[in-house]
């Protein structure tokens, strides 16, 4: 399913979220970025250099463990002839040495004979061999060490390389970079057959040329003269077409799928001129490097709501879940805010459609067709929106009493950025007074921390909002908003607050953007949208 | 059309769509309907699982081993190269009976009713110098029988020797107890 819908097969999908959740010897063993590393690394194909500089790894490991009766006889032998898969099992399990603090504590009792070959510095690991230097950066190991556990999963006998390594003779200084070499070609040879299997693009380059060209026809016969404009209207008049069809082969009868494709293939064209404004040039390679880099760069924008949800509990999963849609899309949620609405409005009517047509209840679909008032209209989804921006303020607003409680500098600051230009020359009139009647005093975090209690007493604004922070923890019942206690993890409330405000910041911008449609609107769209379900499901009654 | 290479934008637009493949379990949002898929066993939940160096869910990791051949020959293969001494299956003629005892050169293993609960059994592990363990060390008792396994993980030596106590109908002790059983001290 996974693998028509996006061309990733739902085992290579798995196995990824498998790694996300692997257990270490002190809590998760990887970060959320190294996986999404690991991830973009293997969606764009660019392992070629992952792969050197793991194999890289793999001999420093061994290396490292040389016993010193192989040093004598002039090459790198385990000690106690132990086989590539006990070292490695060793150092990248048991061990875990792969967070920067534990790999260099791994190496700093480098055998003396090995110490020409192998050195430990401030930039990582060097290997000296004889043709070449190559540095392994400390904060690279947990990306290598996923990727090495993505290989073992493809084929297991991965670290069963003793044949390789030579471990019975012992492996000479002179061999390495070959050895390293032919490491890495076969560990992409792996990659390359397993991928051939699980990443099947297709289905989506058909989906291309089909949007491509019809984007094209679109705004030539509209007379436009930017043939490749992707707007709200695009979108709906796109999804329309397709529901007059007879088939559907390319999954466009959803209206949801049908703006994904959009949003992915704006983004797709935006990534291509601001690469083609660096390069200059019209004819431009991707090779699989900067193709990671683009989409890396395009990924920024996209907010993990998801983490508001964990301790401290800023959010709850429904909320974050009504959220989701709105933030991970960068700015199409202010420049096609409609479709964003239209998406759940009448995104969520199909999909109970959808859901009573594979149940087989016909009575179930008549009704839904039938019944509009089941369906979010889009007064109410403004509300629904405006609502939950206010209730996140006030888990904001919790936030804020426990930082001022744990003292945390920063927060001062923040919370005098709430007030009006008015009161903020209060402010920092007080603290003039206070600073011994300067008036060019530097108003620093600590100074603001030191003069709280007396802003407080005058200046009556901060003081309200001070105790609305007070009132707002004081009904916030969540994890983490229930007591407060002398050991906060301050840092958490801090991320959490600045999370939330950038949350809020895109959804003002998406509110904006819906230019207050009103009922009318949502009267006509409602036709649109019924007649078109009628036309895909209404013959089934 | 407008200059731009469709080519490149193609590549980058399936990239996106692969992107959003793997972003749409991980977020959970627009999923109602498909029922996520249990993640895969990977290798390091073996070795945790093998060696007691991390909590893993032992209940998807025995029924992973049982169900997936592949899965079952890396088990295997990992426990071989980590354990430090077995006991062997005792395909002897038995009444059938759970053992009382199992004892090697590097270790026994002695299971005790408890005197306060009938209900319970004390498993006695000591280990003896031939094991090369050390007091602190936590040592894990794997059960192998055809496709199904158990573990006791048990706490740290004291004296050479470490103590569990289980009910009786505990899966782990049924397997421990079976003469058919082989066991691995890790």
């Amino acid at each position: 399913m996974s693998l028509a819908l996006y061309g990733v097969s739902a085992e290579l999908i798995d196995a990824i979220d498998g790694l996300r959740e692997a257990p270490g010897i002190s809590g998760p063993k990887y970060r959320q970025n190294d996986i999404d590393n690991l991830s973009q690394m293997i969606l764009c194909r660019n392992y070629g250099k992952a792969t050197l500089e793991l194999s890289y790894l793999l001999l420093a490991t061994l290396m490292g463990k040389s016993s010193e009766k192989g040093i004598a006889q002039g090459s790198f032998q385990s000690a106690f002839q132990d086989t590539t898969q006990k070292v490695w099992l060793n150092f990248f399990w048991l061990e875990e040495s792969i967070t920067p603090k534990r790999f260099r504590a791994a190496f700093t009792d480098i055998p003396e004979p090995v110490a020409p070959y192998l050195q430990l510095n401030e930039q990582g690991l060097t290997i000296r061999l004889s043709n070449s230097d190559f540095t392994l950066s400390p904060t690279r190991i947990a990306t290598l060490a996923s990727l090495l556990e993505f290989l073992v999963y493809v084929d297991p006998a991965v670290l069963q390389q003793d044949g390789l390594f030579e471990q019975g003779e012992g492996l000479f200084p002179s061999k390495c970079e070959s050895t390293v070499k032919t490491l890495a070609s076969n560990l992409q040879q792996k990659l390359y057959q397993y991928l051939a299997d699980h990443l099947q693009p297709a289905q989506q380059q058909r989906r291309f040329r089909h949007l491509w060209t019809w984007l094209g026809e679109y705004h030539k016969g509209e007379g436009k003269e930017d043939r490749l404009a992707i707007n709200d209207d695009v979108i709906i008049r796109f999804w329309k077409q397709a529901t007059e069809g007879d088939e559907d082969s390319l999954g466009f009868r959803r209206y949801r799928t049908v703006a994904e494709n959009f949003f992915d293939l704006r983004v797709a064209i935006q990534c291509v001129d601001a690469r083609k404004n660096v390069t200059h040039s019209m004819d431009i390679e991707l090779p699989p490097e900067v193709l990671q880099q683009v989409l890396t760069t395009s990924d920024v924008d996209g907010i993990d709501v998801n983490a508001l949800t964990r301790m401290p509990k800023f959010l709850t999963k429904q909320q974050a879940e009504t959220y989701q849609p709105i933030v991970e899309v960068g700015d199409t949620a202010s420049v096609m805010a409609l479709t964003i609405m239209r998406m759940r409005c009448f995104g969520d009517w199909q999909a109970s459609l959808v859901q009573a047509l594979r149940s087989k209840s016909n009575d179930h679909l008549k009704e839904l067709l039938s019944e509009e008032k089941q369906v979010l209209t889009y007064s109410a989804y403004h509300e629904e929106i405006t609502q939950l921006q206010m209730l996140s303020e006030h888990a904001s607003d919790s936030g804020f009493h426990v930082l001022l409680h744990c003292q945390m500098s920063e927060a001062f600051g923040l919370v005098l950025q709430r007030l009006s230009d008015v009161d903020l020359n209060n402010v920092r009139g007080v603290l003039s007074i206070s600073a011994d009647g300067e008036p060019s005093a530097l108003f620093t975090e600590t100074v603001i921390l030191a003069q709280w209690p007396d802003l407080l007493l005058r200046v009556p604004v901060l003081n309200q909002l001070v105790q609305q922070f007070q009132k707002a923890f004081k009904a916030n019942n969540r994890q983490g908003f229930k007591v407060l206690t002398d050991n906060m993890d301050c840092d958490a409330y801090m991320e959490g607050v600045q999370l939330l405000d950038r949350v809020l910041q895109r959804c003002d911008k998406h509110l904006q953007g819906l230019n207050e449609s009103c009922e009318v609107e949502f009267c006509s769209d409602l036709s649109i949208f019924k007649s078109g379900f009628i036309a895909l499901y209404g013959d089934r009654l | 059309m407008n200059g731009i290479a469709e080519g490149t934008v193609e590549t980058v637009f399936v990239a996106l769509q692969a992107a959003r493949g793997v972003k749409a379990t991980k977020a959970g949002y627009g999923t109602k309907s498909a029922v996520k898929s249990i993640t895969p066993v990977l290798f390091g939940e073996l070795v945790h699982y093998v060696h007691g160096t991390a909590s893993v869910d032992e209940s998807k990791v025995r029924a992973a081993i049982s169900r997936d051949l592949v899965l079952r020959r890396q088990f295997y293969s990992l426990l071989e190269s980590s354990r430090v001494a077995t006991a062997p299956s005792q395909a002897q003629a038995a009444s059938g009976e759970p053992l009382v005892q199992r004892k090697t050169r590097a270790f026994t293993l002695v299971f005790k009713p408890s005197r306060a609960n009938a209900d319970q059994i004390y498993v006695l592990l000591t280990v003896h110098a031939e094991s090369g363990m050390a007091d602190g060390h936590r040592p894990v008792i794997i059960a192998s029988l055809s496709s199904e396994v158990g573990r006791l993980q048990f706490p740290p030596l004291k004296d050479q020797s470490a103590q569990l106590l289980l009910e009786v109908e505990d899966k782990r002790l049924v397997i421990v107890q079976n003469a058919d059983a082989e066991l691995s001290l890790i």
